[in-house]
């Protein structure tokens, strides 16, 4: 986009010439500080709120909206730039002759009107107003939007502006020194740039002239009757917004409804000052070739080093500094290639404490004083760096013991970041800091700074929902614990840096998280004020008037009445932008699930499942209702019973075991017995060796023992790789050969070559053999093998076809899943997660069950005693149960006691279920239940 | 530590029946114990006037009282009657008794050697508590308890790998004891036949007698020195299968039962990473503990109603 088509659309005119006070709209009467701050606010959100808002174009305007507020916020400048203005408005001093102090337009006249009544503005500005009006396709919001930008940016006061509006009409059609009555003009409306009139005299008699100036003064009178009609009620409507921007209110023109306190007046309400947004987001590029030389160094020495040696421990010191430092300026590839050479530096030189510890150290220095713009950073960086190392258990056992230290200085307790995710750990990292950074907004001069790398930080690692969550977060903690932000400028320049990552007009969250800050008593009335007082003027919310401003003095009633009134005209302004579920969407779901609710509980196990899944279906389908997705409900509650069905009728694939050993078991044995005993190396050698030649497939139980006895305890030693060889290469199918082998391995006693065998018979990657876990590993790969073989892990093939399609139903409710779930418990688990997100910032004064951190906690407490794959993917499903309900309760106070009962017969039915399936089952109604609630569904009662 | 075959002994006795029967029986489908009745015989009589005179000081609205009270009947080793009044303390102010209740609870179950019991007692308590440093999975012993779990059920499966292979004698120095094994015992022991009476077989079985095991023996006919066709035993090979055992020494094993072993070997072991069908094959989908305070008086069957203690029995208020 054009930066002239931006300042049309932004502005309302394409030029480039204005002054200071015209673009920011104001005048040297209404030009205070806090008026500056709050029309730069106002062009500044109006500019990110654009759908080119990224464009360079936007950057330039921002720029010179920022120099223009620059300018008027120094009083020097101020005073030198309000003289101009008076002079060129009262008595234009010589040679001067704008009628503001622009550089465009022109006025023959100081006064603002003619010595004949009409108004005598000049014709850039009257264009401009028409043009606004015809660009905006009549009178409506986007006509009042450009009429202010363009009568400020002629300097056009607001009574002069209503004024404008108000004889617009005759202005438009009374051209100046042309009489009223007289040739009509030709060409555009209001003939400023009109072709010449033709000369009438020319064409009508005397008679005639006479009439048509009768006709014409007739139709001149109607068109002045019907646009007074429309311009009336809309300069009203100006007047208002005017009003809003400016310092004195003027009651009898608003139409606002009423509040039931005294609005708020502005003069007293301070404002949030801005945060520039290009500083909340870092450039991001390759790596330097500078720094790629040092990584490329750091991988080729350690490959080649055989200990630590201080160049490998300088090369990695250098790549990890620089790591913590610009981490965030990496773009992905570089950020993983960085993670890649570090951790091989691990697997290649942690293999003694004193190494792994020099390097561990240098991921993860001690910082005892972090709190600092690198710091944070670097904290982040580091915790992200050692989720990821978590993730590699074939790490050295010393490496992984201090990586293991690390990580629990980091993540004590609670609900930790699954390893292996550096954005999760970061973001959680992220999230720890948020208390202690809460405190530098008192203490610390820098602390803008601070949340500002610390944001930074959060946009790298998060996706827009999650950055959202952390900087609501954020900002309730620092509107409860922080100074006051009418008082504190660097507390309000926090905060405006936080509300510049929340979508306030899309996001369900952010509606949560700003009406629980009116519920929250520990945030003040004044704090309150600012922020709502923020909200009207940038429009973040659309729809609001300053009697949605809170007042400072307001007590617990008065908030709860205009939360209540917030929260009304938001979902209102959301349901016009299409974010709230539709009523027919709903209805139909709804009917849906009381059908699925009055389904007959089934006995067997796979009957109780397919049943949780169709209420899964359902659930998924509400939270894509939710999200404004009905297309994708739609589709999905459209092919459930087909995919359910699907899944039904997967049936066990045929065994994959070889065929059973034909001619007489043990005769290979006595021979291989005989030659052993009779101290014939090579002949028992080459009998292992040919066996295979002989039977093929598998072995009888009685060769199967021998052979297996053989490659574990077989004498002389040189024998066992030889019968390893064998059983991997030819029997890596036979079952009783491999269960031989599995069940004649000694725990404790450990055998690389063995472990290489197994790994070539089943496939799975084993620990070090030197590892503690790896008999057990090793021991339950080959069993797995063999079940799998016997056809026995697939005896009820169906069961587990449909626990996946679980786990995929509950990966579509995840808004930001990558890839499709396969594990329920995961994918229960992070649907919680997301229920946690989205009550995060909401801050109920009651909250259902419990605090959210309590959920948590309990999840984490269920999810650790229900430790099989059915009970654990309940234990997450209960947990999704409570967070929805707290969420649910959370917008919807009134429905807390059904919620509550809801909960209490839950516990109930679980308690007296039949079996786990049954548990799930009734779990899944239960969210269906709460998820009715959250629809706005009153309670019906009924089983579940 | 490995124990010895006299420890095997030992472990049996502990892994009785009765114990078996009663780790089955407390979450699930307890009758609705709520039903209000007017009396409730006390459980047990008060075997002491002393203590018949406190509990009929007792008033519900004093709930600690019931906690206390609750204390000196462990004192006094009247663990049926502390049950009670603990359970009747968490009902009536959870907020207060109901944690410290579990955890007293978990004691008790740790003393009668109910170890399922004592663990989920202590996740109640764990739930009910509102810090994470005092009660986190960790703090609580419950990921510890985990890999100690894990590492019992791959103990486990070796021991049935070693009976497999008709090696008691190994099996049996395979098990270890401890309560995760016992954990183990009690929640699958009837998964596929008996654990028991496969240990008990491996005590009695200790190797084939003939053969040790190594399945082909010298043969008893020649002696190893007939020619070759000679000897019409081993047909002049020296050396033929044992003729005790047949080469499969230890106890004959179904193809179902082998599949049913196999099954449960790799569900344990797999933990969470089981597949549903294997674990459903384990453990026949059984009710999961409902962990929630109002569970208590299903667990032990009281009448949490009837909270004055007058003329021996428990009534209502």
């Amino acid at each position: 986009m054009t930066l002239a088509s931006m300042r049309l659309e932004i502005l309302g005119t394409t030029s480039d010439r204005i002054g200071p006070f015209a673009l920011l709209g104001l005048t040297p009467e209404r030009c205070e500080p806090h008026h500056v701050r709050l029309a730069l606010e106002s062009l500044l959100a109006r500019i990110d709120t654009h759908p080119n808002a990224a464009d360079p174009a936007a950057d330039v305007l921002r720029r010179e909206i920022r120099a223009a507020a620059a300018l008027l916020l120094d009083p020097v400048s101020r005073r030198e730039l309000s003289a101009d203005y008076q002079n060129a408005r009262h008595g234009p001093a010589p040679g001067r002759t704008a009628v503001a102090p622009t550089r465009s337009g022109a006025s023959s006249n100081g006064s603002p009107r003619s010595t004949s009544g009409a108004p005598n503005y000049p014709p850039a500005f009257l264009r401009d107003l028409l043009a606004a009006w015809v660009s905006a396709g009549g009178w409506n919001g986007k006509a009042r939007h450009r009429i202010i930008a363009a009568g400020a940016q002629h300097g056009v006061s607001g009574e002069a502006l209503l004024d404008a509006i108000l004889t617009m009409p005759v202005t438009l059609a009374t051209p100046r020194d042309t009489p009223l009555v007289g040739p009509p003009p030709t060409g555009l409306p209001g003939g400023f740039d009109a072709a010449p009139a033709l000369n009438v005299s020319d064409v009508l008699s005397h008679r005639d002239a006479h009439e048509a100036a009768k006709r014409n003064l007739f139709a001149a009178m109607l068109a002045f009757l019907a646009c007074a009609a429309i311009v009336i009620p809309f300069a009203a409507w100006v007047i208002f917004q005017i009003n809003v921007m400016g310092p004195k209110p003027d009651p009898s023109l608003t139409n606002a409804s009423p509040a039931p306190v005294a609005p708020l007046k502005e003069s007293t309400t301070p404002l949030l000052p801005t945060v520039p947004r290009e500083e909340l987001s870092l450039p991001v590029s390759p790596m330097s070739q500078t720094f790629a030389g040092v990584l490329e160094r750091l991988d080729r020495d350690s490959a080649v080093a055989t200990e630590l040696d201080q160049a490998v421990l300088n090369l990695f010191a250098s790549a990890s500094t620089q790591g913590r430092r610009q981490w965030m300026q990496f773009d992905a590839g570089a950020r993983e290639r960085l993670r890649d050479v570090l951790v091989s530096c691990l697997y290649r030189l942690g293999r003694d404490e004193t190494s792994a510890k020099s390097l561990v150290d240098l991921i993860d220095p001690d910082q005892p004083r972090w709190m600092t713009t690198e710091g944070i950073t670097g904290r982040a960086w580091s915790v992200g760096m050692l989720a990821v190392m978590m993730r590699e258990p074939d790490l050295p056992a010393p490496a992984r013991s201090v990586i293991e230290q690390h990580w629990h200085q980091h993540v004590p307790t609670g609900s930790p970041p699954r390893s292996g995710d550096f954005d999760g750990a970061a973001r959680f990292a992220l999230r720890e800091m948020i208390s202690p950074l809460v405190g530098t907004v008192t203490s610390e001069a820098a602390a803008v700074e601070l949340w500002i790398a610390w944001l930074q930080c959060v946009s790298t690692v998060s996706d827009k929902d999650q950055a959202e969550a952390l900087a609501l977060e954020s900002a309730r903690q620092v509107l409860i614990e922080g100074p006051d932000i009418s008082a504190s400028d660097r507390a309000g320049r926090v905060i405006a840096a936080l509300f510049s990552v929340v979508r306030w007009k899309t996001s369900a969250a952010a509606r949560g998280a700003l009406l629980a800050w009116w519920d929250e008593p520990r945030v003040s009335a004044s704090d309150l004020a600012v922020v709502s007082s923020w909200i009207v003027s940038t429009g973040a919310i659309p729809g609001l008037d300053d009697s949605f401003i809170v007042p400072t003095n307001a007590g617990a009633e008065a908030r709860a009445a205009l939360r209540q009134k917030l929260a009304e005209a938001w979902t209102s302004a959301g349901a016009a932008t299409g974010n709230a579920p539709a009523r027919t969407e709903v209805a139909d779901w709804i009917l849906r699930a009381d059908r699925l609710l009055a389904d007959p509980v089934r006995s067997s196990p796979e009957e109780l499942l397919v049943q949780t899944i169709a209420v899964a279906f359902q659930n998924t389908a509400a939270s894509m209702i939710w999200a404004a997705r009905p297309e994708d409900a739609a589709t999905l509650l459209a092919d459930a019973e087909a995919r359910i069905a699907a899944a039904r009728l997967t049936t066990a694939p045929p065994p994959g075991g070889a065929t059973p050993p034909v001619g007489g078991d043990g005769d290979w044995a006595v021979l291989y017995f005989r030659a052993s005993k009779e101290n014939d190396r090579e002949g028992a050698k080459r009998l292992v060796e040919t066996i295979s030649q002989d039977i093929l497939g598998d072995l009888g139980p009685i060769n199967a023992a021998v052979l297996a006895d053989v490659a574990l305890n077989g004498q002389p030693r040189e024998i066992r790789p030889v019968a390893l060889e064998t059983i991997a290469g030819s029997y890596a199918s036979g079952p009783n050969v491999l269960l031989a082998l599995a069940d004649k391995m000694i725990p404790d006693r450990s055998d690389i070559g063995l472990s290489d065998a197994i790994e070539r018979i089943t496939g799975v990657d084993l620990p070090d053999p030197r590892q503690e876990d790896w008999y057990t590993r090793a021991r339950l790969a080959l069993l797995q093998h063999v079940a799998s073989l016997r056809g026995a892990l697939s005896a009820n093939a169906s069961i587990d076809s449909l626990a996946k399609l679980l786990a995929g139903v509950y990966g579509d409710r995840l808004a930001h899943q990558s890839g499709t779930q396969t594990d329920p418990a995961e994918a229960a688990r992070l649907a919680f997660e997301q229920w946690v997100e989205i009550g995060r910032p909401m801050q109920p004064i009651a909250p259902l069950p419990a605090p959210l951190h309590q959920i948590l906690h309990r999840a984490a407490i269920r999810a650790a005693v229900l430790d099989d794959p059915i009970g654990r993917f309940h234990a997450w499903q209960i947990a999704s149960l409570e967070a929805a309900s707290y969420v649910t309760a959370a917008e919807r106070p009134g429905a807390r006691q059904e919620l509550s009962d809801l909960l209490d017969s839950t516990t109930l039915r679980l308690a007296v279920s039949r079996n786990a399936m049954e548990q799930l089952l009734v779990a899944e109604r239960a969210l269906t239940k709460v998820w009715e609630i959250r629809f706005g569904q009153a309670a019906r009662g009924g089983d579940f | 530590m490995r124990l010895a075959a006299r420890h095997i002994l030992m472990a049996m006795a502990l892994l009785a029946p009765v114990r078996l029967a009663a780790a089955q029986s407390p979450p699930s489908a307890p009758p609705d114990v709520n039903e209000p009745t007017t009396t409730q015989p006390a459980v047990p009589a008060s075997p002491l006037p002393s203590m018949d005179a406190r509990l009929e000081r007792l008033s519900p609205s004093n709930p600690g009282a019931y906690f206390l009270l609750g204390e000196e009947a462990i004192d006094e080793g009247q663990l049926d009657l502390a049950i009670h009044l603990f359970v009747l303390a968490a009902r009536m102010d959870g907020e207060h008794f109901g944690r410290s209740a579990c955890l007293a609870l978990a004691e008790i179950e740790k003393r009668r050697g109910r170890l399922i019991e004592e663990r989920d007692l202590r996740s109640l308590a764990g739930l009910l508590g509102d810090t994470e440093r005092t009660d986190s999975p960790d703090t609580l012993g419950l990921r510890s308890a985990e890999r100690e779990y894990r590492r019992s059920a791959a103990l486990l499966s070796a021991m049935l790998g070693f009976y497999r292979q008709g090696d008691g004698q190994k099996a049996l120095a395979a098990l270890e004891l401890n309560d995760a094994t016992e954990r183990l015992v009690k929640e699958f022991g009837r998964s596929f036949g008996s654990i028991g009476r496969i240990i008990s077989f491996c005590r009695n079985y200790p190797r084939c007698p003939t053969c040790r095991n190594e399945r082909i023996i010298k043969c008893p006919s020649c002696r190893g020195g007939a020619a070759p066709g000679q000897c019409s035993l081993c047909g002049g090979q020296h050396f033929i299968v044992c003729n005790l055992c047949g080469g499969e020494p230890g106890e004959h094993i179904s193809p179902a039962d082998l599949d049913a072993m196999l099954l449960f070997e790799v569900a344990l072991q797999s933990g969470d990473k089981a597949s549903w069908s294997a674990r459903i094959a384990v453990d026949q989908a059984r009710a999961r503990p409902v962990l929630d305070l109002t569970m208590l008086p299903r667990w032990y069957e009281i009448n949490t109603t009837l909270t004055v203690y007058r003329n021996g029995e428990w009534t209502l208020p």
